[in-house]
């Protein structure tokens, strides 16, 4: 019986530790069910260029790409000083046992070329360093001054490869640009690449602008200006400048967004001193009211399946997050925390909803499950407010308000973003003040 | 002594040396497992990955290094994405190669000739 233990007992432990002895085969197995959750080891040489013009456009499109995957705390770029090979060396194909020393994961190279029409002409690899294969590849024919463009690209490329998801750097950030003394503040409408890059203004600042927001399937913004003391909701073209008026509305209007499938905005208005949740169809025009109470419903956000929305009541007698179908029916409450929720987003991913918080003078970003659990805080300050989603999903980005002195100086508002595991804060810089941030979809690429 | 008890002794020897025997592959099991978790490095975006299955069995040469390509299987793509799926078996073919050479005990290469590792995401992982 003893002996019988014993035998046991040496199987029971080789099965704890997930490994058996195959007697057919001798062959040793082994249960690996964890890893190292780390930022993958990345280099990404310059793109090899035969004159000096093509050799600064190959380095600014590997700077670009350097940029946008140190940002992230996915990626750990391998500092450039530290490789092996130019890149004229990796063009064909690299020595990968210049590459594995650095313990490079992957690596990507590429060159430029101007073409006789003046096209600029690029190619990119992205290398499997220790399979010693090329993962993926692509070529583009574009005008030079998309160069950072194709930095952006190349990124989302790197990014879907070797992570399996989407990227977000073919994006941009629309906001609202702020300046002057609080009691004479400016507000515009401003635009820049998601790496702040060309940024530029929308609009003249003579008219106030509020609460701007990317069309999920277009280069359209939706968002708010008062002209007099008149609110209006605008369309606004981003690649054509074109604007038009969505419509007038009585009384107090807040926060437009669209739809997922583009076709509609949500609103939130004001009639007869009761604020609810309204939707309007962009091709007739006919508004439809979803909420129908006598406390305060706004903020409202679709969820990408079109088919539920979040938004922001004090019908239970202080601010909280419900949810409910698109027609107004199944009114849910999510939130249950101390404290006020604002500003509900659903996630592109369709998993949580961002919010922020108001609690005890303090102020959070903070995500929650659309069935109300698992409510988690990404950041807290003096004042952070209005996240918006990455278009995968994975960052949020807000306005972060640094108060001033007693006299009114030193106090800031600017753009902030933070991953969804609350790690990797960080400053988006911008020109001047800046607050309300809304992020584009993915930018469409032209065959 | 009897016969039974000389058949037991027999037998308790015989189980012993067993023991013995595979007491040296649970250890070698031990430290490849640790081995090849410390090279399996993931991002912090795998999203549902842990519901991925995948198995590589290596063949191995007698100074650590793997006998030819490892033969990864999906064993189970857990519902996710092609490209999800694509970055995880990739990850794991980077583990392995990491990891080489295996230092493995030479005179036991009959029991490590060929290695089958499952990785399977289903414990939390580290920093």
């Amino acid at each position: 019986m003893k002996l019988l233990n014993a035998a046991t007992l040496v199987m029971l432990c080789l099965g704890a530790l997930g490994a058996t002895l195959s007697p057919a085969t001798a062959q040793l197995r082994i249960d690996i069910t964890s890893a190292s959750v780390d930022p993958l080891p990345v280099a990404v040489t310059d793109l090899h260029g035969e004159t000096a013009t093509t050799r600064e456009l190959g380095r600014e499109i590997a700077e670009v790409v350097r940029g946008n995957l140190s940002r992230t705390s996915i990626f750990r770029l391998i500092n450039p000083a530290a490789y092996l090979e130019s890149p004229e060396d990796v063009l064909v194909r690299p020595n990968f046992t210049n590459w594995r020393p650095l313990d490079a994961q992957a690596l990507a190279t590429g060159s430029v070329r101007i073409e006789s029409d003046g096209q600029l002409r690029t190619e990119f690899r992205l290398w499997d360093v220790f399979g010693a294969s090329q993962l993926t590849g692509l070529v583009f024919r574009t005008t030079p001054e998309n160069a950072r463009r194709i930095g952006h690209i190349i990124s989302d490329a790197i990014y879907k490869r070797l992570t399996g998801e989407e990227g977000y750097f073919d994006t941009r950030i629309v906001y609202v640009a702020e300046s002057g003394p609080p009691d004479r503040r400016v507000k515009r409408l401003a635009i820049m690449d998601q790496d702040s890059a060309n940024h530029r203004y929308l609009t003249d600042g003579a008219n106030l602008v509020l609460t701007p927001r990317f069309s999920p399937t277009q280069q359209v913004v939706t968002y708010m200006s008062y002209v007099g003391n008149q609110p209006r909701v605008y369309l606004y073209d981003i690649d054509t400048g074109q604007q038009e008026i969505l419509g007038e509305f009585p009384g107090m209007t807040y926060a437009p967004r669209f739809s997922p499938d583009g076709e509609k905005v949500v609103i939130s208005m004001a009639r007869n001193g009761n604020s609810d949740v309204y939707v309007m169809d962009l091709r007739t025009r006919v508004t439809a009211r979803l909420t129908r109470h006598l406390a305060i419903d706004t903020s409202p956000s679709f969820a990408p399946d079109g088919d539920r929305l979040t938004f922001n009541s004090d019908r239970s007698g202080t601010q909280q997050i419900y949810t409910m179908n698109a027609d107004g029916s199944d009114v849910q409450r999510i939130s249950f925390g101390e404290g006020r929720y604002a500003t509900p987003v659903w996630s592109p991913r369709g998993d949580l909803i961002a919010f922020t918080k108001l609690l005890k003078g303090r102020f959070y970003i903070g995500v929650i499950r659309p069935d109300g659990t698992g409510e988690r805080i990404l950041t807290e300050s003096f004042l952070d407010e209005g996240p918006t989603w990455s278009p995968n999903g994975r960052v949020l980005m807000f306005f972060r308000q640094i108060p001033g002195d007693d006299n009114g100086r030193g106090g800031s508002v600017r753009l902030w973003s933070v991953d969804l595991t609350g790690q990797n804060l960080r400053e988006v810089a911008t020109p001047i003040d800046a607050s309300d941030p809304a992020w584009s979809p993915l930018t469409p690429l032209e065959e | 002594m009897s016969r039974l008890t000389a058949f037991l002794a027999v037998s308790l020897v015989a189980v012993l040396t067993s023991v013995a025997a595979l007491a040296e592959p649970a250890d070698l099991a031990r430290s490849l497992k640790s081995h090849v978790t410390d090279n399996w490095v993931v991002p912090d975006v795998f999203g549902d990955a842990e519901l991925i299955q995948v198995t590589a069995v290596l063949q191995m040469n007698p100074d650590g290094t793997l006998n030819g390509t490892p033969e990864v299987t999906v064993t189970d793509d857990g519902g996710q994405s092609d490209a999800t799926v694509q970055a995880y078996v990739d990850s794991v073919r980077a583990a392995i190669d990491r990891s080489q050479p295996f230092s493995l005990p030479a005179d036991q290469f009959d029991v490590w000739r060929t290695i089958e590792i499952s990785f399977n995401l289903k414990e939390e992982s580290g920093k």
